[in-house]
C-alpha cells in the first residue's frame, strides 16, 4: 500500500487560485488607468519618468517580500487589521487598517469615476459620435458625480457577485486589455509623428468640436503650464522626487493582501512573492514600452504638454480651457492613427477593459477588513451578514458606498478644495503600510513561535530575518514617502501640512477611527467581552 | 444509540425536512458510501461525526434558515467567505456534528457537474458521481480505497435509472476532462494493485468482481471519443499540475 497518501485535508478549494492572484494584483497596479492617469498630472518633475518607475519598483519589490512573507505565515482575510491587531496591538491594527483599507476608499471612489469618465465614457462616446455626452462628462462637475455613480452602481454589483465571478470577470478583462494594449502598442511603433499630428488635429475637431491646430495650442499651453518632466535621465535626488507621485500608481502589488485567506496555497511564501512579484514586473517593463511607444510616435515632450495643459486648467492654475477638450488619452491618440471608425471603436473598448477589470478593487479588499473587524466584534456583527436573498454582503456594501458618495460629490463640485487631495489617497494608505511594515520587522522577535513554525523562517540574510531586512528597507521607502508628502519641503505633491482641507481630511479619519475602536472597546467590555483578548488570538481561516 | 446511527437517523431526518421545504439536499462522503454498500459493510470505515450534502446552487440562499429551524449553527465567517461554494454548519455550540454542504457541483480536486443530477437517487448524489468524487482523489489515502473498493463490490456496472455505475456518465464526464480521466485511471490502477494484498479479506471471487469493474471502466475510457484539446492534454500529461490544490478546513 506504499502507493497511498497519508492525507488531511477535507477538500476545501479555495475561491482564487495563484494566476487570479496575479491578476488581481497585476490589475491593482493598473498601467492604464492608474499609470496614464497620474503620468499625465506628473508634468512639472525634473526626474525621468523612466528612472522613478524603475526604481521605485526595485523598492516596492520589498513590500512584495514583506506581505508574501505575512501572508505565508498568517493567510487570513482581512490581512493588515489580522497582523497589524495581532502584532503591534488592538488600537493601532484598528485605527490604521480601516482608515487604510476602509475610509479612504471612500475618496478614491470619484479617482475611480474620474477615470471611468476619461478612459471609457469619453472616448467611446466620442467615437460614436455622441459629441455632446461626451463633453458633458468630460469637463462639467455634474458629469464628473455621474460617473462617480455609475461606478459605485458597476462595483457593487461585481462585489455581489462574488470572488469567483468577480475572477472571470478579472481574466476576461486581462485577455481583452492586453489585446488591446498590443494594438495601441503597435499603432505607436508603426505610426508616425506627422500621421499623428494630422489624425489629432482632423479628430478632435470631428469628435469633440476642437478648434482646427489643437496639436500646436497644445504645445502651447503645455508649455506655458511648466511641462518638462523628461522620458528619462535627471539626478537621482530629482528622480527621487519623482516617486511621491509614480507610488500612486504603482504602490499597490499587494491590494489582494486582504483576500488571501481565499488564496489556494497561500502559505506557500514562494508562490505568494512570484504573483505579486511578476504582477510589479510584468507592469514595471510594460510602462517601459507604453511610454516608448507613445514617446516615438506621439512624442514625449508633447504628451507631457498634453496632461501640462489638461490639469493646469482642471487644478484651477489657468483660465484658458486646454485645447484638446477631453483628457490627452494615449489609446484614443493611438486610435486616431487610423480614419477606421470600427478599428478605434474596438481599440478604445478593448482598452476600457483595463477598468472594468480593475474597478472592483475599490471595495473588494476593504470588505474582508470590515468583515475581519466585525468578527473580532470591533463593528456590530450585522456589518459580516450576507443578504439572504442575493449573497451581497450588504451591510458592509452600505459602509462603503454612502460615505463614497458624499465624498465623490465634494471631490466632483471641488468643495473645499477636495480635488487637491488626490495624493491624500495614497499616504493614509502608505501609513498603514508603515505599520504593517514595522509587524513584518519585529515579527520574529515579538511572535518567535510563531514566526519558528512558519514556511518563512528558513530564509535568512546573513542571520537576520529575510522578512525583517525587507521590512527595513520598505519601511526606509516609506518614511521617505510620507516625509516628501507631509512636510512636503519642495512644493510638490500639495496634501501635506500647508494644505489645511488635506490635514482636516486626514485627522478626521482617524479621530474617527478611534472613536469606533474605543467606543467598541468598551461596549464590549460592559458586556464581558475583552477586546485584548480577542485580539490576541490568531483568528480561524 | 451509537455515533452512527445517530448519524443516519439525523441524515434522514435532515433529508426528510429538507423535501419539505423544496431543497434538494443529497448525500456524499462516507454516509452515502455506506448508503450503497449497505449489504456489506465490512470496507466501511468511519470516525467522524460529519454529514456531507451537496444542494443545487438555486437552493443555497434556504440553506442558513432551514439549518437553524433543524437546530443547527452556521459557521458564520467561513459561510460569509465561501458561502457560493461550500457551507458548514454545527449542531450545537460544542461543534460535535458538523454538516459540510457543498453548493452546486461538486469541486475538489476535480470538478464534477451536478446540475440536473440531483434528482437521480433520492438520498445521495448519483452513484456514478459518488464513485468518481472518490476517484478524483489526487492524495488517495487507504480509507479512500476501501470506499471505492467498498462501492465496486457492491454495486454493478449499468444504467443510471437503475442504481448502478453508469459507464455512460463516466465517459461523457471523463471524455470532456482530461484531468478526471488522468486521476480516475492513476486511482484505478492504485486499487488494482491493492486487491492483491490479502489484508484486505476479500474471496477470490469478489475480487475478480472488482476486477471486472475496474476493467469495465477502463475499456469505457480506451474506446471513448477523444476530442483533439483532449488528446493534446493527453500529450502534456503529469508533467503540468492537472488537478486543483485541496486545503484543509482549519477551525
Amino acid at each position: 500500500m506504499t502507493n497511498l497518501f497519508v492525507r488531511k485535508a477535507t477538500g476545501l478549494v479555495r475561491s482564487w487560485s495563484v494566476f487570479d492572484a496575479f491578476v488581481y494584483a497585476f490589475f491593482s497596479i493598473n498601467l492604464i488607468t492608474l499609470g496614464l492617469y497620474s503620468f499625465s498630472q506628473m508634468y512639472y518633475f525634473e526626474g525621468g519618468m523612466i528612472n522613478a518607475l524603475v526604481i521605485s519598483a526595485i523598492f516596492i519589490f520589498f513590500e512584495v517580500v514583506v506581505y508574501a512573507g505575512l501572508i505565508a505565515v498568517m493567510p487570513r482575510s482581512g490581512g493588515d487589521y489580522v497582523w497589524q491587531s495581532r502584532i503591534l496591538g488592538g488600537a493601532v491594527g484598528f485605527i490604521l487598517a480601516v482608515t487604510g483599507w476602509w475610509f479612504i476608499l471612500w475618496l478614491w471612489v470619484p479617482l475611480y469615476g474620474d477615470m471611468f469618465r476619461h478612459i471609457v465614457l469619453v472616448p467611446l462616446l466620442g467615437i460614436l459620435g455622441a459629441k455632446d455626452v461626451a463633453l458633458w462628462f468630460a469637463g462639467t462637475e455634474n458629469g464628473s458625480f455621474v460617473a462617480s455613480l455609475i461606478t459605485l452602481a458597476i462595483v457593487s454589483v461585481f462585489i455581489a457577485l462574488g470572488m469567483k465571478t468577480y475572477a472571470r470577470i478579472q481574466k476576461f478583462s486581462f485577455y481583452g486589455g492586453m489585446l488591446g494594449l498590443l494594438i495601441v502598442i503597435v499603432l505607436f511603433l508603426t505610426g508616425s509623428n506627422a500621421a499623428f499630428k494630422s489624425g489629432l488635429d482632423a479628430n478632435a475637431t470631428a469628435l469633440f468640436g476642437a478648434q482646427p491646430g489643437v496639436y500646436d495650442a497644445t504645445v502651447q499651453l503645455g508649455t506655458d503650464a511648466g511641462a518638462i518632466t523628461p522620458f528619462s535621465g535627471g539626478a537621482l535626488l530629482a528622480i527621487f522626487l519623482v516617486m511621491p507621485y509614480m507610488v500612486f500608481f504603482n504602490l499597490w502589488p499587494n491590494w489582494g493582501a486582504t483576500l488571501y485567506g481565499e488564496v489556494r496555497g497561500a502559505t506557500d511564501f514562494k508562490r505568494n512573492v512570484t504573483g505579486m512579484g511578476w504582477a510589479l514586473g510584468a507592469t514595471t517593463l510594460l510602462g517601459i514600452l507604453l511610454l516608448y511607444s507613445i514617446g516615438r510616435t506621439i512624442g514625449w515632450d508633447f504628451y507631457v504638454q498634453a496632461g501640462a495643459a489638461w490639469w493646469n486648467y482642471v487644478w484651477g492654475y489657468t483660465d484658458v480651457a486646454p485645447a484638446l477638450p477631453v483628457w490627452p488619452y494615449p489609446a484614443l491618440f493611438a486610435a486616431f492613427l487610423t480614419s477606421n471608425k470600427l478599428i478605434q471603436f474596438v481599440v478604445v473598448a478593448l482598452m476600457s477593459l483595463w477598468w472594468f477589470g480593475w474597478c472592483g478593487t475599490v471595495f473588494l479588499s476593504s470588505t474582508r477588513v470590515i468583515f475581519a473587524a466585525a468578527f473580532d466584534r470591533l463593528l456590530p456583527e450585522k456589518v459580516a451578514e450576507v443578504d439572504g436573498r442575493t449573497g451581497t454582503p450588504i451591510n458592509a456594501l452600505l459602509l462603503m458606498v454612502v460615505p463614497s458618495i458624499i465624498v465623490a460629490f465634494m471631490f466632483s463640485y471641488n468643495i473645499a478644495s477636495f480635488q487637491s487631495l488626490t495624493l491624500c489617497s495614497t499616504l493614509v494608505i502608505a501609513v498603514t503600510y508603515l505599520g504593517t511594515t514595522i509587524s513584518a520587522i519585529i515579527l520574529p522577535y515579538v511572535k518567535p513561535d510563531l514566526y519558528k513554525a512558519s514556511p518563512i523562517a528558513k530564509y535568512n540574510i546573513l542571520g537576520i530575518p529575510l522578512i525583517t531586512v525587507a521590512g527595513v528597507i520598505f519601511g526606509g521607502f516609506l518614511v521617505f514617502l510620507l516625509y516628501q508628502w507631509i512636510l512636503d519641503p519642495n512644493a510638490l505633491y500639495g496634501i501635506g501640512i500647508k494644505n489645511t482641507s488635506s490635514v482636516i481630511y486626514m485627522l478626521s479619519m482617524y479621530v474617527l477611527a478611534a472613536i469606533i475602536y474605543f467606543g467598541f472597546k468598551s461596549y464590549r467590555k460592559r458586556s464581558g467581552i475583552d477586546m485584548d483578548k480577542v485580539q490576541a488570538e490568531i483568528p480561524a481561516e | 444509540m451509537d455515533i452512527f446511527t445517530d448519524l443516519i437517523n439525523e441524515t434522514n431526518r435532515l433529508i426528510d425536512a429538507a423535501n419539505q421545504n423544496k431543497i434538494t439536499l443529497r448525500v456524499f462522503g462516507g454516509l452515502a458510501i455506506f448508503w450503497h454498500s449497505r449489504s456489506d459493510l465490512r470496507f466501511f470505515k468511519r470516525d467522524s461525526p460529519d454529514i456531507d450534502f451537496v444542494v443545487p446552487q438555486e437552493d443555497r440562499h434556504k440553506l442558513e434558515p432551514f439549518f437553524r429551524e433543524a437546530g443547527y449553527l452556521p459557521d458564520k465567517q467561513f459561510n460569509l467567505l465561501n458561502g457560493a461554494q461550500r457551507q458548514i454548519y454545527y449542531r450545537d455550540q460544542a461543534e460535535e456534528l458538523r454538516v459540510d454542504i457543498l453548493v452546486g457541483d461538486f469541486e475538489m480536486c476535480h470538478k464534477i457537474p451536478l446540475h440536473d443530477r440531483l434528482q437521480i437517487d433520492p438520498v445521495t448524489i448519483p452513484l456514478t458521481e459518488l464513485l468518481l468524487s472518490k476517484a478524483q482523489i489526487v492524495q488517495l489515502n487507504h480509507k479512500d480505497a476501501l470506499d471505492i473498493i467498498s462501492l465496486l463490490l457492491n454495486n454493478d456496472l449499468g444504467d443510471d435509472a437503475d442504481g448502478k455505475i453508469s459507464l455512460e456518465r463516466i465517459e461523457s464526464l471523463c471524455a470532456q476532462d482530461w484531468g478526471l480521466y488522468k486521476t480516475t485511471s492513476i486511482n484505478l490502477e492504485r486499487i488494482m494493485e491493492l486487491l492483491a494484498d490479502t489484508r484486505l479479506n476479500l474471496t477470490a471471487e469478489e475480487r475478480i468482481i472488482i476486477l471486472e469493474r475496474i476493467r469495465g471502466i477502463q475499456k469505457t475510457f480506451a474506446k471513448m471519443p477523444k476530442s483533439l484539446a483532449w488528446q493534446m492534454r493527453d500529450k502534456v500529461g503529469t508533467r503540468i499540475r492537472w488537478y486543483e490544490e485541496v486545503e484543509e478546513v482549519n477551525r
